[in-house]
């Protein structure tokens, strides 16, 4: 065992490896390296944007296709998370701008949303509204009202029941209609008819009706015994349909008690294999006919019961392509989560399964948020309205295709109690008017937000540029982007202080320029676009925006040449040779192997922590001298460090390099 | 004090051991006899932690002159087993911190050897004259062991006419070495040529082995060159002797040529001296009546 050298310099050490001395022997053929490298290895990421690629010094983050909706709060995840595909697509959260999937030809971007107008305030105040393929109908009052489309505010056919005041309304694509009355009776009109006939009178038929729908070409009610809060039943209202055209015939109605319940019925929907129906008990239960199953009877048949998540009341549903979407309230009323499930298939009864939490929202303060029942199932999106602020409701959309989640408008409204889709035109009841969006004009402003982003390094990182791509910049549009390097407080809101601007993109010129920038300096980053409008029809579409950094830090590599002949070495001394010292040597530099220790280099002067890397085989080579060494390459990973070389180490003025066969070192930044 | 001890010092401190390629050193924690079969070494003064690896079975040290096989070592102590006297070498005491050399590349009594040689090789080359006053009839007396051959020799203490003589080892009239004329000689004055004696002690001055101090170096290098012939010389000590060699114009290349430069710088010294000798020592041109016939 050697000793330890109680004057390393002097006595020819040259660096030493935690509590290790060893001598080195760099050369020509084997110098002393010491350079930078970034601190994780070289990274292919082909999941995001190519221009990701294109930047050739740093990591970026670039982004065109964000129609993977909100809520990544973080890219890229962070440690235990498992990445998901669709990450590279999304973002943390936006408000008043449309994310869509762009038409064939077209590039991804990111625009106003549109505005909504005031259709009509009609005398007697619109309380639900449905829509078919042909038609959109709205009651007030007494009366239905259908409308062909939104051109006008004068109703295409009018219809007074003459039965009190109707609650609610449904249709079917194929114009099938059904009413409900605030008294229970259900009125109803088919396909191909005007007439709308009573196909359900509550006081002689069974319990008042509290709720319709139209699924499946079935009328599905939930009655309840007012007297006893406990008897809810689930009716199928089979109307006996005759003449021509084909219309229900008075008081032949066929009714079929098809499931009971205690709580209220909330929701029912088509959802492809089955009807799924959500119960305030918290359950989820499905309804297939047996004709559907074994071939027997076309009554609707409960099949399977599943329940939301304890104290959680699913109080609205929406289905469409295989996807069902569940809008719970908990008991508190505190908060409203938005599930996704499907339907299984036969071969698990029809069971709702495969339940995934994709929002939660609180209303303002902690306190229980608004909602509206009002979900709409589009041929590739879901809607629903929140209200998240006060006398503000946001149209939510849910991506089928994508599963991203946008918070696409914001209406400054006290309540939307429904809405229909018709003609890509939305259209929604306020309590009191009814609006549509305009299929031109745009609103003022939104905003965009990225995740918090940090480029998968640990370390400190200079944001050196931002890239903002945009068009339509015309008639004072206008886009500005910020950047917060305090990100874990900024995305939570829009207006924080700590949001700096980068660019206001006004002029197509500068659109897709690098904007450099120095002294922005964080380990995380998160980006802010607010779009502006110019006109009333005029939107910049944010075609890109991109970040590139630069890691601060840098591992330190240190490759050390160390001697491992047997030869001893030192200055002033005639070298030696102690038979089997370079075994020792190179033993002693084995047990080192992945050690985080502190490396200290006499010469150059350098100090670092970090891990014994690697340690190469021991290769001979032979001097200029012609003197045989034996040596073993070290590389050595870390940070270098302020601290100074120990007095031991400088305690002598005779360097330990420079003399004999020991001399050559180089110093740089790998390339 | 020009000695043989002087000189050995000079061979380690100018070739052997240059400053930058000092011999392993340690210290002896103690006196020891001529008799002691242990000693110790001092373990807080190794210059080198790796000098301490050399102290193991079998291995030489080196204290003073005598040359010491390491049987055991303890390396808590620094107690050390020896066989004394080795390789030729005579025990001898040694003082208290004492250096003792580790596994030397170079041995004090191979130097010494190789000096003692080399000034003994001198000769013929090299010599030195000398004049004494004999006195006898055909043979006197000669009392100098180094004289080899008489250059000239008058007869009468003030200096007459030449006689011939010669120096032989043994003469039975004298019962030793001796002046043999070719005449009676009387008293009569001899200078004679000198050869060099052999070292056997360093403690040998140069006047001791008949060596003229401007010729040591020649032995010098002589003797550097005969040790570092067959050697794998240090490239530190390359430099270093490659240094004092380009100061007269010796060029060394590859640390295989070292010794062979070290004897052309021997040869030219020794060109130089003969020089010098003969300008020193000029031979007396004598002119003898020469019968001349002329046929």
């Amino acid at each position: 065992m050697v000793g330890v050298p109680t004057r390393p310099r002097a006595q020819g050490y040259g660096v030493q490896i935690g509590e290790e001395w060893f001598r080195i022997a760099p050369s020509s053929d084997v110098p002393l390296n010491i350079y930078t490298q970034d601190s994780l290895a070289p990274r292919q990421e082909n999941r995001a944007s190519v221009e990701e690629n294109v930047l050739d010094l740093g990591i970026a983050w670039s982004r065109s296709n964000l129609t993977g909706g909100e809520g990544m709060d973080r890219f890229p995840r962070g440690p235990g998370e498992q990445p998901q595909e669709t990450d590279a697509i999304r973002f943390w959260d936006s408000s008043n701008v449309e994310i869509n999937r762009p038409k064939e030809g077209d590039p991804y971007s990111i625009k106003l949303s549109t505005v909504s107008t005031l259709f009509t305030t009609p005398a007697s105040a619109p309380v639900d509204m449905a829509a078919s393929i042909d038609h959109w109908w709205y009651i007030g009052g007494t009366s239905v009202f259908r409308f062909d489309d939104f051109a006008n505010t004068v109703a295409d056919d009018t219809d007074n029941l003459a039965d009190g005041n109707l609650v609610q309304i449904e249709a079917s694509a194929d114009n099938q209609v059904a009413v409900l009355t605030t008294s229970g009776d259900i009125w109803y009109k088919g396909a191909n008819t005007n007439t709308y006939l009573k196909v359900y009178d509550q006081p002689t038929q069974g319990f008042p009706a509290q709720a319709i729908w139209l699924v499946k070409g079935r009328i599905i009610a939930a009655t309840r015994d007012t007297a006893s809060a406990g008897d809810g039943r689930m009716l199928e209202i089979a109307p006996v349909i005759g003449g021509t055209p084909a219309t229900p015939t008075q008081g032949a109605t066929v009714i079929t008690i098809v499931d009971t319940f205690t709580q209220t019925m909330n929701a029912c929907v088509d959802a492809g294999h089955a009807i799924v129906a959500a119960f305030a008990d918290g359950s989820l239960r499905s309804y297939v006919t047996q004709t559907d199953t074994q071939g027997g009877s076309p009554d609707l048949t409960v099949h399977a019961r599943t329940q939301v998540p304890r104290g959680e009341n699913p109080y609205a549903l929406a289905w469409n392509m295989g996807t069902l979407l569940i809008l719970t309230i908990d008991s508190d009323g505190d908060h409203v989560r938005l599930y996704k499930a499907e339907v299984l298939d036969e071969r698990f009864d029809f069971v709702v399964g495969d339940m995934q939490l994709l929002r939660t929202w609180t209303g303002p303060g902690e306190t229980a948020p608004n909602y509206t029942k009002a979900m709409v199932a589009t041929r590739d999106s879901i809607l629903f309205w929140m209200e998240e602020t006060d006398n503000v409701m946001n149209m939510w959309r849910y991506d089928l295709v994508t599963a991203g989640l946008v918070r696409e408008r914001g209406e400054a409204r006290t309540g939307v109690v429904s809405s229909v889709v018709f003609e890509d035109v939305i259209g929604f009841i306020d309590g009191t008017s009814i609006y549509v969006s305009s299929t031109t004009d745009r609103v003022a402003e939104g905003y965009l937000i990225s995740p918090i982003l940090n480029l998968g390094l640990n370390t400190t990182i200079n944001w050196a540029a931002f890239v903002l791509a945009a068009k339509g910049l015309a008639s004072n549009a206008k886009v500005e982007f910020y950047y917060s390097i305090e990100p874990e407080v900024a995305i939570l809101n829009p207006t924080h202080a700590s949001w700096i601007s980068i660019q206001t993109l006004s002029a197509p010129g500068h659109s897709g320029v690098e904007q450099t920038k120095v002294g922005i300096s964080s380990n995380t980053l998160a980006l802010k676009i607010v779009l502006k409008r110019g006109s009333f029809n005029n939107s910049p579409e944010v075609t890109r925006i991109a970040v590139r950094g630069i890691p601060a830090h840098r591992d330190w590599i240190a490759e050390v040449p160390i001697n491992v002949s047997d030869m001893v070495e030192a200055p002033g001394r005639a070298p030696y040779r102690v038979p089997g010292l370079g075994h020792t040597t190179h033993s002693r530099l084995f047990a080192l192997s992945g050690l985080s220790v502190t490396l200290t280099l006499l010469q150059p002067p350098m100090v670092l922590h970090g891990v014994v890397h690697r340690i190469a085989e021991p290769t001979a080579y032979t001097g200029d001298r012609g003197s045989v060494t034996r040596v073993a390459v070290l590389q050595f990973r870390g940070s270098r460090t302020g601290a100074t070389i120990s007095d031991e180490g400088q305690s002598l003025g005779v360097l330990g390099l420079g003399i004999g066969q020991v001399g050559t070192a180089s110093v740089g930044v790998l390339t | 004090m020009s000695d043989m001890r002087n000189l050995v010092d000079r061979a380690f401190r100018t070739y052997l051991e240059p400053p930058n390629a000092r011999a392993a050193i340690a210290k002896l924690d103690g006196a020891i006899l001529a008799t002691d079969t242990a000693l110790i070494v001092d373990i807080t003064a190794w210059q080198v932690p790796e000098d301490e690896e050399l102290m193991r079975q079998g291995v030489l040290l080196e204290i003073d002159s005598e040359l010491i096989e390491v049987l055991t070592y303890d390396e808590f102590t620094g107690t050390c087993d020896v066989d004394r006297a080795k390789e030729g070498t005579v025990a001898v005491d040694h003082a208290d911190r004492s250096s003792i050399k580790l596994s030397p590349n170079y041995t004090r009594l191979s130097v010494f050897e190789a000096l003692a040689d080399n000034i003994s090789q001198l000769y013929p080359s090299l010599y030195t004259v000398r004049a004494v006053m004999v006195q006898g009839g055909r043979a006197a007396a000669m009392e100098d062991p180094l004289a080899v051959d008489i250059v000239e020799m008058t007869a009468g203490a003030n200096g007459g006419p030449p006689i011939g003589g010669k120096i032989v080892d043994f003469h039975p009239d004298i019962g030793g070495r001796a002046v043999v004329a070719d005449q009676m000689m009387g008293s009569a004055w001899v200078r004679y040529r000198r050869r060099f004696g052999s070292a056997t002690s360093e403690d040998d001055t140069y006047e001791d082995l008949g060596l003229d101090p401007r010729w040591a170096n020649i032995a010098l290098i002589g003797a550097c060159a005969d040790l570092f012939v067959g050697q794998d010389i240090e490239a530190s000590q390359v430099e270093w002797v490659g240094g004092v060699l380009a100061a007269e114009n010796i060029t060394v290349g590859t640390r295989a040529q070292v010794a062979g430069a070290m004897l052309r710088y021997r040869e030219v010294l020794m060109d130089r001296a003969k020089s010098e000798m003969r300008a020193e020592y000029k031979t007396t041109m004598r002119f003898r009546p020469t019968q001349v016939s002329f046929r």
